[in-house]
């Protein structure tokens, strides 16, 4: 049997008990935020979205505890009216933070400020005996147990239902600043080799195409004396390079350009990357990551964009999004096609992150599969024992 | 206890004679790690060089169902690594191999008997160094580290351990060799490294460890500041990360330890200072200086008596001697020492301080405070005399109170130094029995059968803390044995 539309209790108590039915019935389902990714079709959908709730906020301890619920969007808005920030920027803002946790989301701010896996310090969830339970709390340096929210990162819906989550968030830098650069082909990739070399500490990097080539964004933050620096250094690697470099300073008034809108260049240009894209409704979404060593050293962008893809590139750290505005199967798998070709003997794995529905994981082979997945599917096999938590991750 | 002579021999097939051992010297020896509490002796140690001699000998315990636990340095503080009566210790100080430096990938993969400090002496002069510091990073070892999930003074702006590795390859408790994570950063999945480190031994034996590289500061600035009360520099750590600074490390340090490294380490702290403040800053050239000047100047507007700052590395080096080697410079002034490793949100750290001085005064004890401020992480520790019973009855109430306090305030049993033996009775204080045995179902998935370092982290079945936590804990935890 399956539902059409999500069932979306308000209260933790109803929906820990809607849980543990399915579990007493052993009736699978599928467990989701506000269905930002690819929908699950055929599934009953239990969706967090309306747990909401904020448990704790203390700045001054530098804390926050909120409900799986609450969106990413809110999340950040939240905290940045006491000047924190949570050091994550998910390509879908509205996506539910238990969601962001489950696909192990990130953005540009990983380089330097660690993704969730560097701030999360406690979790709340429902396990596969349908018990609600906790692990990790809330102070920011904790060795009390096993620490069962990392476990939970990344888990795709698969181990538990996540219902709250606890994060160390950080206060705002004194000023945030972003050199911008476009370039006609792929010689940002020369640049960003000599800029890792030097061991510079910027807070992120982001290559993305535009409809004249490549637009690099380098950011970077702290008081003027530190951004001064930092901004002289860049200009040393990258002036002269390239078609345009521009210099923009958060505290001082920005102008809108076309390769950047608004306050967002300062994060890496996220969402508007998205709206740039101009994407149908039917896109494709590959999520790849691999070294930095080996994205930095053999990974050929131009083969993507030449078969029409749209890219965004986080050389250190070594991920990268490809996207695809065309909605057939076929070119979507070429697309797919083309991709594990270039991973091929290397270690990069691919995620799927939209697609038509003709695509699947088991499309992805071995590529979606890190070292561990056997150990994956065992534990699965342990803490879902009555098969509910549905997640097509672990039947490959 | 000694080996089973069938499986000593089995073993010396695997290995040598020379390295399975039962005699009465080495069980004495590894009766322990630097936490001397319920000394057991272990059936035998084993000393193998490279993962296919530990793979054997791991099977051959599993077959035999006899239990085992690895041991890297002994320099644990919360007995991760004390045997269970009848458990052979697999010593794993012999995988010192440093097999590859990917600066490219900003990675060091090692074994896990390297010692901390080796990691970022063989990296220094490339720029990088390994970030996690223990206090015991001299002696302590990398797969210790892993284990615990160890912490130390920069942890406050870099992270603990779990976020400085990247890969591990594990053998599990019955033979298996699995790896975890690689040199890319994340993959796929559930993050199952992520929820290895900190395991305390009781999910795998780690074989070779990938450690993340952070590139060194271009500058380090210390600044020592004088307080006249506890309270005072309490107050000027939480303002100074209210005002969005975050230091490499921010280090208080009271009274009765100045007392007692101004005896061994002689530092030059003013001996009437209550407390002294240690603040150290780390980045680029440019603008830390400002940075500097704002934090000294907190440290003036919450009532620094004085703010030094070390002129040269050499009296950098002298402060971070006289903090990390603190510990023991406690036995010019106390036969005996018991130190906790609670945590509690930092913005409470002035009023638990005044609790802790309270505490003390009830049962008319010393209580010394030396501790990582920037995260909340104290180490209280109690001094006591361990030849009068007394006073060891005193001091192991004193310290269940402290750690109720941290518990009561949303804090944690411990920040670093791991359970282990030493608060298992405690768990339940802080988490639900759904909680526990969600966790063991969790231990159980790696280790079915319990052999790999049993009894730790979990309550035992039908104790309680009255029972368990009673004086021969703060009698074993004598810094200086008496």
């Amino acid at each position: 049997m399956s539902q059409s539309k999500p069932y979306a209790p308000k209260k933790l108590n109803t929906l820990h008990a809607w849980v543990k039915n399915r579990i007493h019935s052993k009736d699978p389902f599928v467990v989701l935020g506000k269905g930002t990714r690819s929908p699950h079709a055929g599934q009953d959908i239990l969706s967090t979205k309306n747990l909401k709730e904020i448990h704790f906020f203390d700045p001054d301890d530098m804390v926050i505890g909120i409900q799986a619920g609450m969106t990413a969007a809110d999340l950040q808005s939240c905290i940045n009216k006491k000047k924190m920030f949570l050091p994550i920027n998910p390509w879908y803002p509205e996506s539910t933070i238990g969601s962001v946790l489950a696909c192990n989301d990130f953005g540009p701010s990983r380089m330097n400020g660690g993704g969730l896996r560097d701030c999360i310090i406690g979790i709340e969830y429902i396990n596969g005996k349908g018990e609600l339970v906790k692990a990790g709390g809330k102070v920011v340096k904790n060795v009390s147990g096993y620490d069962l929210s990392r476990m939970m990162l990344g888990s795709l819906g698969g181990l538990g239902v996540i219902t709250s989550v606890n994060f160390k968030v950080n206060p705002q830098p004194a000023g945030t600043s972003v050199l911008m650069c476009t370039f006609e082909n792929d010689q940002w990739v020369e640049k960003i080799r000599e800029l890792h070399a030097k061991i510079f500490p910027v807070d992120w990097i982001q290559a993305m195409t535009s409809q004249s080539g490549w637009i690099l964004g380098v950011g970077f933050s702290g008081n003027d004396a530190r951004r001064t620096r930092i901004e002289k250094e860049l200009r040393q690697i990258f002036e002269g390079f390239g078609q345009s470099l521009d210099v923009f300073d958060e505290n001082k008034k920005v102008k809108k350009t076309a390769d950047a809108p608004g306050q967002n260049r300062f994060s890496g240009f996220l969402t508007p990357i998205l709206k740039r894209f101009k994407l149908g409704k039917q896109y494709l979404h590959l999520h790849a990551v691999l070294p930095t060593g080996e994205l930095l050293g053999s990974l050929d962008v131009q083969k993507f964009t030449l078969q029409g893809a749209q890219m965004v590139v986080h050389p250190i750290g070594g991920d990268f999004h490809i996207f695809l505005n065309d909605e057939t199967p076929k070119a979507q798998k070429e697309m797919l096609t083309l991709l594990k070709n270039q991973l091929e003997g290397s270690e990069g794995k691919i995620s799927l992150i939209k697609s038509a529905p003709e695509l699947s994981i088991n499309d992805l082979n071995e590529f979606a599969f890190p070292r561990e997945y056997s150990l994956m599917k065992a534990i699965k096999q342990q803490l879902d024992p009555a098969l509910v938590f549905h997640a097509p991750f672990y039947n490959y | 206890m000694a080996f089973d002579p069938k499986i000593k021999n089995d073993l010396i097939k695997i290995l040598d004679e020379d390295r399975v051992k039962d005699d009465r010297v080495t069980l004495y020896t590894y009766r322990s790690d630097a936490l001397i509490l319920h000394p057991t002796m272990p059936m035998g140690v084993v000393f193998p060089e490279n993962r296919e001699e530990l793979v054997a000998i791991v099977k051959l315990l599993h077959a035999n169902q006899i239990t085992f636990l690895p041991r890297g340095a002994g320099t644990g503080l919360s007995g991760g690594a004390i045997p269970k009566e009848g458990s052979v210790i697999i010593e794993m100080f012999r995988f010192r191999q440093i097999y590859d430096i990917d600066f490219a990938n900003r990675s060091i993969t090692v074994g896990p008997g390297v010692v901390n400090i080796k990691i970022t002496e063989h990296v220094k002069e490339n720029g990088y160094c390994f970030v996690p510091d223990p206090s015991s990073q001299k002696a302590c070892t990398v797969g210790g580290n892993v284990a615990e999930n160890s912490g130390g003074p920069h942890t406050l702006k870099y992270g603990v351990t779990v976020n400085h590795i990247l890969g591990i390859e594990v053998v599990l408790p019955d033979g298996e060799v699995v790896e975890l994570g690689g040199k890319q950063w994340g993959a796929p999945g559930p993050d199952l490294l992520g929820l290895f480190v900190g395991s305390e031994g009781t999910f795998g034996i780690v074989t070779k460890i990938t450690c993340r590289l952070t590139p060194l500061p271009e500058k380090v600035i210390t600044l020592l500041g004088i307080f006249p009360s506890v309270r005072d520099a309490c107050s000027a750590v939480s303002n100074t990360i209210r005002e969005g600074i975050i230091p490499a490390a921010m280090e208080l340090i009271d009274n009765v330890v100045i007392q007692a490294v101004e005896k061994t380490i002689a530092p030059g702290f003013p001996l009437d200072a209550e407390a002294v403040l240690v603040v150290e800053l780390e980045d680029m050239k440019d603008g830390i200086e400002e940075e500097a000047s704002r934090v000294q100047a907190i440290l003036n507007e919450n009532n620094a008596t004085e703010v030094r700052r070390a002129k040269n590395e050499e009296e950098r080096a002298l402060i971070w001697k006289a903090r990390k080697e603190a510990f023991g410079a406690l036995g010019t002034i106390s036969p005996s020492y018991y130190v906790q490793d609670g945590v509690i949100p930092r913005s409470a750290l002035p009023d638990v301080l005044g609790q802790i001085s309270d505490i003390a005064q009830k049962y008319n004890l010393t209580i010394a405070n030396v501790f990582h401020a920037g995260d909340g992480n104290l180490h209280p520790l109690i001094l006591y005399n361990s030849k009068i019973p007394e006073e060891i009855e005193k001091a192991d109430k004193a310290g269940i109170e402290i750690l109720d306090i941290c518990v009561s305030l949303g804090g944690s049993l411990s920040g670093e130094h791991g359970i282990g033996l030493e608060k298992q009775e405690l768990m339940g204080t802080l988490y639900s029995s759904e909680d526990l045995s969600n966790m063991e179902w969790v231990r159980s998935f790696f280790n079915p059968q319990n052999l790999l370092n049993p009894g730790k982290i979990f309550p035992t079945p039908g104790k309680c803390a009255e029972t368990k936590m009673g004086p021969q804990i703060v009698q074993s935890k004598s810094g200086v044995v008496a």
